[in-house]
């Protein structure tokens, strides 16, 4: 959506204030800035002129992480985020961007410099594991042979920042659980989804990755991605261009699967297993930006023994570059995460993205306690183990 | 507003809780509908002093206080018509449940949803179900006596209310009425605080009455080919002494406005559609359902029921759909609605929506009529453009005549949303002069210098 646009879809909002119902934000503060609501009347003023672009609004509209709750119940059937990213975008170009934010998204267009970047991560501890070199990256840990029992069809397979750098295991056994299904599966080149940079507000930097991505794409592949954040990019890709790059975008958008999603359509179900006491934990963007809910007893299809525990929707606070504009939100909302796992009394929780895996683990983690955290297909996996 | 005075703000309950920016003025400007005024200052109180604080420096300085939940109301009464200090009850949200006595102690932040599950959890019910209630605060609630579906059986926030400690207009701390079931010590000061709209006091605290969970649900769908016979239907019910614990209504322009904004499984050709539910003990809750059954189809009806809390769920879908289905009704156009919520008495509920149709015809109005006419409490919904000037004089002509039909009726001019600033011109036309004498003779005496929520239910 573009800001001149965005007159339009703002007088739907009858400012019921149902979104703060769901908004992980507004659940720490109670504040209206932080809610949906206060959100989009901000935008609002910013349009009629009653408020100029300032610090403080950049502010104020800095403390969502897009995770799409809000436009998934708005009774007037308001984009809300849509609206938040356009606003950011016009913000950015009266404003400019913060300097860090400037180096991070050059930094993710230019995948030259990206060693350079883990080096520097990796001295001042940033993450609580290494990040590992591109080196070793997916690309290059797994093996080049395929088995072609479906060759007709390519699938490749999208692993992103956080799988190619901080998780590349899972993108291991993404690509073997999919081959030994009998798929064709590539990886090409590939930069940043550009989701960082585009919920930013740097539309700029967002396109000019979208553009090298589908740069490496025919159009007629299916992307598979193990990170709905990621899925949801290439779902959004069609807004980013016009013409022909954009038919070649929607073409492919309509072909990108989440992976769990895809396993459950197209591979064979192998029961039996797991008998641990499982929490299944709802990523953002695929309930809200994919519109996918599973839950884990469709996943238990596969695994078969395991004592599922249903535990109430709620984000984890992670949020990309958010968790570290707001670190104390970020660590309110995922506290409320960890209770409500922490109360189920599981040994392990199973979700399909690795940014949750990942700041679910680190609340673990600061609140000593001690469960496993596991992408879907590292459960998967653990069943073919035990099948043998 | 003087630097002195945010300074001492600040000094009563730190920097961080005192909002002075335009950007939070502008968050701190509206409610749910149109009317929107901006505060100078926003302040967060923690406590009962806080707030005490707070209103005496106000009331020292003559300056207008707001007190506001999470501004969900639909008659402006959270929005700071004459500027000043906006009082947020966002940090005041202590929750103290009593099994013994069957009441819970609430601070007025308390979001109502919270104050279900909290009760919910150790197996208590605390009924008022206001349209908002996921995101409506106590404090709001009782300070607009809210009520919602369950009002025909189980009545509306007042009916909860033991006792309330208050912070008068002076910035005094009153504690009126007792967490006994019974108290009738002098006049009942708690009762005029309930609905006063926070122009009165400030609730700090409130203790409310809970009841036992019922054991379970029953919900009916009958469906009508013509909108008569649902009216008989629900008077039958009612004067066969069965209370439903609710009864819900959509007409034909709202039946069709939900089926076509997502399908709901509502029946396409239906003039009318009543939602009923049953609650109670299992074998009472299914008896009733069972003759409300009969009776709905005595009068024509097909019906659809449930126990299952999943089929409840997509029964009640349709109803929940109505309000955001008529806001979608023109997608093209620029729809604004006007949510009235006039209330008759029950017998004389079909005379009042016949008589709706007919205004709605006579101005050429598009209104949607849903809402609880278990207790004669119906929603005409305006779809207009509020950019459309002529449009817009025609909602308000229609809105007067509206009133009219309800008051003639021996209706109520608002059953549930309270007067505000929207209703003010109306008021008096309901109750009378004298009323309005008392109502100003109350306020002078408690407020003398108009510090609470000026501007609003009475103009001085």
């Amino acid at each position: 959506m573009q800001i001149k646009n965005a007159k339009e879809a703002l007088k739907h909002c009858m400012k019921c204030g149902e979104c703060q119902v769901v908004c992980p934000s507004f659940s720490v503060t109670g504040r209206e800035s932080e809610s949906a609501r206060g959100k989009v009347r901000l935008i609002k003023a910013l349009l009629d002129g009653e408020l100029k672009p300032s610090k403080n609004i950049v502010e104020r509209l800095s403390t969502c992480h897009l995770c799409k709750a809000c436009s998934s119940i708005c009774p007037s059937g308001v984009s809300i985020d849509k609206l938040i990213i356009a606003a950011r975008v016009e913000l950015v170009n009266k404003l400019g961007l913060p300097l860090y934010k400037k180096i991070f998204f050059r930094l993710l267009e230019h995948p030259k410099l990206i060693p350079l970047g883990i080096r520097c991560a990796n001295k001042f501890g940033i993450f609580p594991q290494n990040l590992t070199s591109p080196k070793k990256s997916l690309k290059r840990i797994i093996s080049k042979k395929v088995n072609l029992r479906n060759s007709n069809q390519k699938v490749v397979f999208f692993g992103g920042c956080m799988i190619n750098y901080y998780y590349p295991e899972v993108g291991k056994i993404s690509v073997d659980i999919l081959k030994n299904n009998g798929f064709n599966v590539i990886i090409n080149d590939e930069k940043c989804c550009g989701i960082p940079a585009k919920f930013s507000g740097d539309i700029k930097s967002a396109t000019v990755n979208a553009k090298e991505n589908l740069k490496n794409f025919t159009g007629n592949e299916i992307i598979v991605t193990a990170c709905p954040t990621c899925a949801l990019a290439w779902k959004e890709y069609p807004d980013l261009f016009k013409g022909k790059l954009r038919k070649k975008a929607s073409k492919l958008a309509s072909s990108t699967f989440e992976i769990t999603d895809f396993f459950l359509k197209h591979c064979n179900k192998k029961v039996k297993g797991i008998k641990n006491k499982i929490a299944y934990h709802q990523p953002c963007h695929l309930k809200n930006g994919l519109g996918k809910k599973h839950d884990l007893e469709g996943i238990l299809e596969f695994v078969g023994e395991g004592e599922y525990v249903e535990i109430e929707d709620r984000c984890c606070g992670f949020g990309g570059t958010f968790s570290y504009e707001h670190p104390d939100l970020a660590e309110k909302i995922n506290d409320s995460r960890i209770d409500g796992i922490n109360e189920s009394g599981v040994d392990v929780i199973v979700t399909p993205c690795p940014g949750c895996k990942y700041f679910i683990k680190a609340g673990l983690s600061r609140r000593g306690l001690n469960k496993k955290v596991l992408h879907t297909v590292e459960l998967l996996s653990m069943v073919d183990e035990l099948e043998g | 507003m003087e630097g002195r005075i945010i300074n001492e703000l600040i000094s009563c309950i730190g920097e961080e809780y005192v909002l002075t920016s335009k950007e939070d003025m502008v968050l701190y400007s509206y409610d749910a509908q149109l009317l929107e005024s901006l505060p100078q200052a926003v302040v967060e109180p923690a406590s009962t002093i806080d707030v005490a604080n707070i209103v005496k420096i106000a009331n020292r300085e003559r300056i207008p206080i707001t007190p506001r939940g999470s501004s969900t109301g639909l008659s402006a009464g959270a929005v700071p018509i004459k500027g000043g200090i906006v009082l947020s009850t966002r940090r005041m949200k202590r929750i103290e449940i009593d099994e013994k006595n069957l009441t819970a102690t609430v601070e007025p932040g308390v979001i109502t949803m919270d104050l279900y599950k909290a009760a919910k959890a150790k197996g208590l019910f605390y009924p008022p179900d206001p349209g908002s209630y996921k995101v409506s605060t106590i404090g709001g609630n009782i300070a607009t006596n809210a009520g919602g579906p369950h009002a025909i059986k189980y009545g509306v926030t007042r009916n909860y209310v033991l006792s309330l400690e208050v912070v008068l207009p002076t910035g005094e701390i009153l504690n009126t009425g007792s967490r006994t079931v019974k108290c009738v010590t002098g006049y009942s000061l708690k009762d005029l605080l309930i609905g006063s709209e926070g122009t009165l006091g400030i609730i700090t605290t409130a203790c409310l009455r809970l009841l036992p969970l019922p054991e379970t649900c029953y919900t009916v769908l009958a469906s009508f080919n013509n909108t008569g016979a649902s009216a008989k239907v629900v008077s039958n019910i009612i004067s066969s002494g069965l209370i439903p614990s609710t009864m819900e209504y959509m007409d034909r322009i709202t039946i069709k406005a939900v089926e076509n904004y997502k399908f709901t499984g509502l029946p396409k050709d239906a003039e009318s559609v009543l939602l009923i539910e049953t609650d109670g003990n299992r074998k009472a809750a299914e008896d009733e359902a069972e003759k409300i059954i009969s009776l709905c189809k005595k009068g024509g009806a097909m019906v659809k029921y449930a126990e299952d809390p999943d089929e409840r769920k997509k029964i009640w879908e349709g109803r929940r759909a109505a309000l955001p289905a008529l806001i979608n009704i023109k997608p093209n156009s620029r729809p604004t609605t006007f949510l009235e919520d006039a209330t008759v008495p029950r017998s004389e509920v079909h005379k009042m929506i016949s008589e709706i149709n007919k205004i709605s015809k006579k101005y050429g109005l598009t209104i949607g009529v849903f809402g609880h006419i278990g207790d004669g409490n119906l929603h005409p919904t305006f779809l207009v453009d509020t950019q459309n000037k002529d449009d817009m004089d025609k909602v308000e002509k229609a809105t007067e005549e509206i009133f009219e039909v309800s008051l003639t009726l021996g209706g109520t001019l608002s059953g549930e949303h309270g007067i505000g600033a929207t209703k003010m011109k109306y008021l008096e036309k309901e109750v009378g002069n004298k009323g309005i004498e008392l109502m100003k003779i109350l306020k002078n005496s408690l407020d003398p210098n108009h510090i609470l929520n000026p501007g609003k239910i009475l103009s001085l």
